[in-house]
């Protein structure tokens, strides 16, 4: 019995290994990989790997969009999205950028387009930003494969902004002080008319 | 003992006619301070500001904001009610003499209507000054945790008394030519709120041409829009510089058109009607 199981370990080792192999080896599965070029020659990548942030705070995505092929491209839409990969955190992304679509003219072979997207943090966590290209309008054609960009990691900070300790004094004052002058103002009006 | 009173009164004419409109400007401003309409104005004023800023500062909704955009907040309101209220201000000064009869004894002393005109508009810029003094301790408050007072201080006195000073001009041409105080007020507090609803467009809407074209030819929209663009995304006070030409045009064309037509008309009947 011992000696079996003796002579199934390489196995079960050569099973793990290959098993790991696998796993490493399968497209997307290691976090953050790069994008595989599209065989049509179109790549998006953006030029943050890492953003670092507090809740509130804006900040500029910048992603690359650039025509390797050897062919032009027909009209492009270049869609912003972002997920929670740390899971546990509603993502609403109309919350995090207001524009998330934004339409290009076709590329010429070599031709490269940089956009920027406005980014508001609007919840603390690990998020990932990434843009799909797809072909616009009439254009798509059901085989056609869309382009992700690399993701950016953003690491978005929780803060907290409340302040009543600092607020109420100002403002329950500074009505009092300008009700009080006014009203000394209108008192004194009211003696120099009786006079 | 004739002469030398003729010529007391020669002199003194002219005298009154160049410095007229800081007489009329000072006889506007203690009509407006010590007959209490400029104190009770600031008091609702300070009310709002108050009721505004510690809703930014203290709500559970609101905390997730960034508190340079509850300094932008308070600045955007503080900005577009004091410019309100000062419009106000400008859109009775010459209807509301007209109506009230005074006009006729205003327009009898030795000022030039022009000089009537910028005692007016300066009056009406005194509350719009007063206005901002009363935002100070808001911004204050919200503002020195991320230290942005000094910058929100002068955005708001810089870009808040441009766009004062073109509205207010517009207010009293509207004055001018209006039938009754009634009409002037409405039909200039319309204009500011026709000019602050391209604030409320969504942001995709505004990215568009003619969004963008909506917020750079409106005084109001483009100097609020600069002032997020440099309290809430950090930009140079430079880089967004076009967008102030609204309210520096405004105030330069308007302020034309009242000195070239002012005598035509400031008059007891509305719009030169004599």
């Amino acid at each position: 019995m011992r000696r079996r199981c003796a002579a199934a370990l390489p196995l079960l080792a050569i099973a793990l290994l290959g098993a790991a192999l696998l796993v490493v080896g399968l497209p997307g599965s290691a976090p953050f990989a790069t994008a595989a070029p599209d065989p049509t020659g179109l790549t998006a990548a953006s030029t943050q790997p890492r953003l670092s942030t507090s809740v509130g705070q804006h900040l500029d995505y910048r992603v690359s969009i650039v025509n390797d092929g050897h062919s032009a491209t027909g009209q492009l839409l270049a869609h912003l999205n972002i997920a929670s990969v740390t899971g546990g955190t509603y993502v609403d992304p109309e919350d995090w950028s207001a524009e998330r679509s934004r339409f290009l003219p076709a590329l010429a072979p070599g031709a490269a387009v940089a956009l920027t997207w406005d980014v508001q943090a609007v919840s603390p966590g690990t998020f990932a930003l990434y843009v799909v290209v797809l072909p616009a309008g009439m254009a798509a054609t059901p085989d056609q494969r869309l382009v992700v960009s690399t993701p950016t990691r953003v690491e978005v900070a929780a803060r907290r902004t409340l302040n009543a300790g600092g607020a109420l004094p100002v403002a329950v004052a500074v009505p009092v002080l300008l009700g009080l002058v006014a009203l000394a103002g209108r008192g004194r009006n009211r003696a120099r008319l009786r006079r | 003992m004739m002469s030398t009173a003729a010529t007391a009164d020669r002199t003194a004419r002219p005298a009154l006619s160049r410095h007229g409109w800081l007489v009329i400007a000072g006889r506007d401003c203690r009509e407006l301070w010590a007959g209490g309409r400029g104190p009770v104005l600031l008091v609702g004023y300070s009310v709002l500001l108050s009721c505004v800023s510690y809703l930014a500062a203290t709500n559970q909704v609101l905390n997730f904001l960034e508190q340079r955009e509850a300094v932008n907040l308070t600045l955007q309101v503080a900005l577009a009610v004091g410019v309100l209220v000062a419009l106000v201000c400008a859109a009775d000064a010459i209807s509301g003499e007209r109506e009230r009869g005074t006009l006729e004894a205003l327009l009898l002393t030795p000022v030039s209507r022009r000089g009537v005109v910028a005692g007016k508009l300066v009056a009406a810029l005194s509350l719009w000054l007063a206005c901002w003094a009363v935002s100070l301790p808001y911004l204050w408050v919200l503002g020195r945790g991320v230290a942005v007072v000094a910058e929100s201080v002068l955005l708001s006195l810089g870009i808040g008394t441009a766009t004062a000073l073109g509205l207010v001009e517009v207010g009293l041409l509207i004055s001018a030519l209006s039938d009754s105080n009634r009409a002037s007020l409405a039909l200039s507090v319309f204009v500011l709120i026709a000019l602050s609803a391209p604030t409320q467009l969504p942001t995709g809407l505004a990215n568009t041409a003619v969004g963008g074209a909506l917020i750079r030819l409106n005084p109001v929209g483009s100097a609020l829009h600069y002032v997020s663009a440099v309290l809430v995304r950090g930009r140079g006070a430079s880089r967004d510089l076009s967008y102030l030409a609204a309210p520096v045009l405004t105030a330069v064309l308007a302020g034309a058109v009242l000195l070239v037509a002012a005598p035509r008309i400031v008059t007891l009947g509305a719009g030169g009607r004599r």
